[in-house]
């Protein structure tokens, strides 16, 4: 492992909504389902990313512009090069989920981590019981990967929210946590999204009788080396890089300094 | 190898044979290791921290140039002989812990690339500074070296901790030390240990966890101005920043910084500042020296030298809060 990025091209860029790209790049390196890289913009810097998804020369990334990296990111063309570290992390427990029900719960950019996720439950379809995706997103066109829904709902339930609607929008309106309301569901939680749209569904999924050893939440946290050096990422000791960004709530909750995202989840 | 002896002029000669070979660091009027290349800029009766040594307060990761299709990206980082002269007790140990920070399952190429082509001189403190407190965590000792060497009058007992530190002290005049020269080291040792003053109740980690919401970090909370000196002079902080700088032509190059978690945007995102709030960076500093390295790393991080104090502008002494806390 070392700070050397592998340089390689960006081979597709999609616009996914009005702040967020989605990058196709080649690289080789495995990876597994909530697992991130760094990309590099040589002379802007290095940021963590989700990866998206994998295709058969690499990897997505689904990008939010959002500062001195990721606003470079975004006026890159297809051809340009760029660096990637990783994968880094601990991914989703998509193994120990088998044979269970899953429910996936995101808000905004959080989607793209959970991707892979939904992808390999549709690969592997027969391997859990049901599998239902709740997504929460601040307004009709900024919802990620449209055009992959219809396709999804064939073989796993997703419903959707979003806080602002528009003329076209006919769908629901209002916060993920409502979309909870309205289902009765036991098994394994995975979780991602803004600080405090975490926080509130981690309260709702204990109401829901959910086990806190089975709910997953994927962190976000300052990273600057991605290998548990730099010390940005820590909680409470924890290298949010290694040891996350996926943590059960069970172990998130013990640790000594709580987690912003749980202020308040008893 | 049994101990030896050496007079106090001959030190010179010890210090040549090792710069023939070596680069030699050593305390020379400032808080840190400096390059020394003669006897006479060592100040032995110093105190200062290595860390800088293996972990450059800036340092460069690569280079890059623009070519044609890419670029090209060179590491910068050889690796270097080097040797410290004049580390004390608690400078081991808290290269020890570094080590384990920067060495440990994952590999920092350029901390080791110095690290491990090292070699230790060190010497025991005859007169503890008035911030040290190493003894509480029984740090008084050195954890590894090369070479050691204890003022004890007319002579420095040397003593050899490896095979390089040994063949060093076969190469230059010495005699052997007697027993009574010996018995002198334990005297220097013993005195120097009783004029420490430490904390009075015995250390318990688990003390401060029970106590992480107590009012007490508070009242540290409003003394402390999150300067960040104390993360800079500690030999155990290892933190830092890196960023990019960039050329007219396009080539430029990855470099990182020392940080400080007690700075505002430490721990900061695009999403959050996970820690906004003063306490909560305050209290981390002082949890990840004592609670949560012991968690991670079976060990301490704070090797009690005492350096935070001596730099801190509130004065904040590690040693009043373990007297509340443990
Ligand atoms: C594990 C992980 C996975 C992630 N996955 C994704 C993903 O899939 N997609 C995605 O889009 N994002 C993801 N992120 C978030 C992403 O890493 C950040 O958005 C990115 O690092 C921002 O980098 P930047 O250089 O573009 O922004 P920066 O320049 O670092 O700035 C980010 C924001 O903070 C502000 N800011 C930062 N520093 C300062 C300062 N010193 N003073 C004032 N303001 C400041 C900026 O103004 C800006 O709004 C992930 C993060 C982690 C930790
Ligand atoms: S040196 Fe003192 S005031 Fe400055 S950050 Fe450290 S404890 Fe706070
Ligand atoms: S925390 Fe203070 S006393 Fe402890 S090792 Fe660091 S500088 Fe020395
Ligand atoms: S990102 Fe550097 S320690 Fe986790």
């Amino acid at each position: 492992m070392s700070f050397i990025p592998y340089l390689t091209k960006i081979e597709k860029i999609v616009q996914e909504c009005n702040d967020t790209k989605t990058f196709w790049v080649e690289y080789s390196n495995s990876f597994n389902p909530g697992q991130f890289v760094e990309i590099s913009v040589l002379g802007y810097g290095e940021a963590p990313i989700s990866i998206a998804g994998g295709y058969e020369n690499g990897i997505m990334l689904s990008i939010r512009a959002a500062g001195n990296v990721t606003k470079k990111l975004h006026n890159m063309k297809e051809g340009d090069v760029v660096g990637i570290r990783g994968p880094f992390g601990k991914p989703w427990p998509v193994n120990d989920v088998m044979g269970e029900n899953l429910l996936m719960i995101a808000g905004g950019i959080g989607l793209a981590p959970l991707r892979p996720c939904i992808m390999h439950a549709i690969e592997n379809r027969n391997d859990y019981g049901e599998v239902l995706l709740l997504y929460g997103a601040r307004s009709p066109v900024q919802m990620l990967y449209r055009r992959e829904y219809e396709e999804w709902r064939k073989s796993i339930d997703m419903d959707i929210i979003v806080d602002r609607g528009d003329e076209s929008w006919k769908g629901k309106i209002g916060l993920v946590t409502e979309l909870m309301d309205e289902v009765d569901f036991k098994g394994y939680a995975f979780v991602c999204g803004p600080p405090v749209m975490m926080k509130f569904v981690s309260m709702k999924l204990l109401e829901m009788g959910f086990d806190k050893s089975k709910i997953f939440l994927s962190l976000e946290r300052n990273m600057k080396c991605g290998m548990g050096i730099c010390g940005h990422c820590a909680i409470a000791g924890k290298y949010v890089c290694l040891d996350g960004p996926v943590f059960s709530l069970e172990d998130a909750m013990t640790m000594l300094e709580k987690p912003v995202e749980l202020e308040g989840v008893l | 190898m049994q101990p030896k002896k050496i007079g106090k002029d001959a030190l010179a000669a010890l210090f040549d044979r090792i710069k023939d070979e070596y680069e030699v660091y050593a305390p020379a009027g400032r808080e840190f290791f400096e390059r020394v290349t003669s006897f006479h800029e060592v100040e032995l009766s110093r105190r200062a921290t290595a860390k800088n040594i293996f972990f450059p307060p800036e340092q460069s990761l690569f280079k890059f140039r623009r070519m044609e299709g890419g670029y090209d990206i060179k590491m910068d980082g050889m690796k270097r002989k080097v040797a410290l002269f004049g580390a004390r007790a608690c400078d081991t140990h808290a290269i020890n812990m570094m080590d384990r920070y920067m060495m440990g399952d994952i590999e920092d190429e350029y901390y080791a690339n110095i690290r491990k082509n090292c070699i230790i001189v060190g010497i025991t403190c005859n007169e503890p500074f008035k911030s040290c407190f190493c003894t509480y965590f029984g740090n008084f000792e050195p954890c590894f070296y090369d070479i050691w060497l204890t003022d004890i009058g007319e002579h420095y007992i040397i003593e050899a901790g490896s095979r390089a530190g040994e063949n060093i002290i076969n190469s230059i005049q010495c005699e052997d030390a007697s027993r009574e020269d010996m018995e002198m080291k334990m005297k220097v040792i013993e005195r120097a240990k009783e004029k420490m003053s430490i904390p009075s109740k015995k250390f318990d980690a688990s003390a401060f966890s029970e106590r992480y919401h107590s009012n007490i970090w508070h009242e540290i909370m409003e003394r402390c101005i999150c300067c960040g000196k104390c993360n800079f002079a500690c030999p155990t902080c290892h933190c830092f920043d890196v960023f990019d700088t960039i050329n007219l032509d396009g080539s430029g190059e990855r470099k990182r910084k020392w940080d400080s978690c007690h700075f505002y945007d430490y721990a900061r995102t695009s999403a959050e500042n996970f820690r906004k709030e003063r306490i909560s960076r305050v209290k981390y500093r002082v949890y990840d020296k004592f609670v949560f390295s012991m968690e991670r790393y079976g060990m301490q991080a704070c090797v009690g030298c005492g350096r935070c104090y001596d730099v801190c502008p509130a004065e904040i002494d590690l040693r009043e809060i373990i007297e509340v806390m443990a």
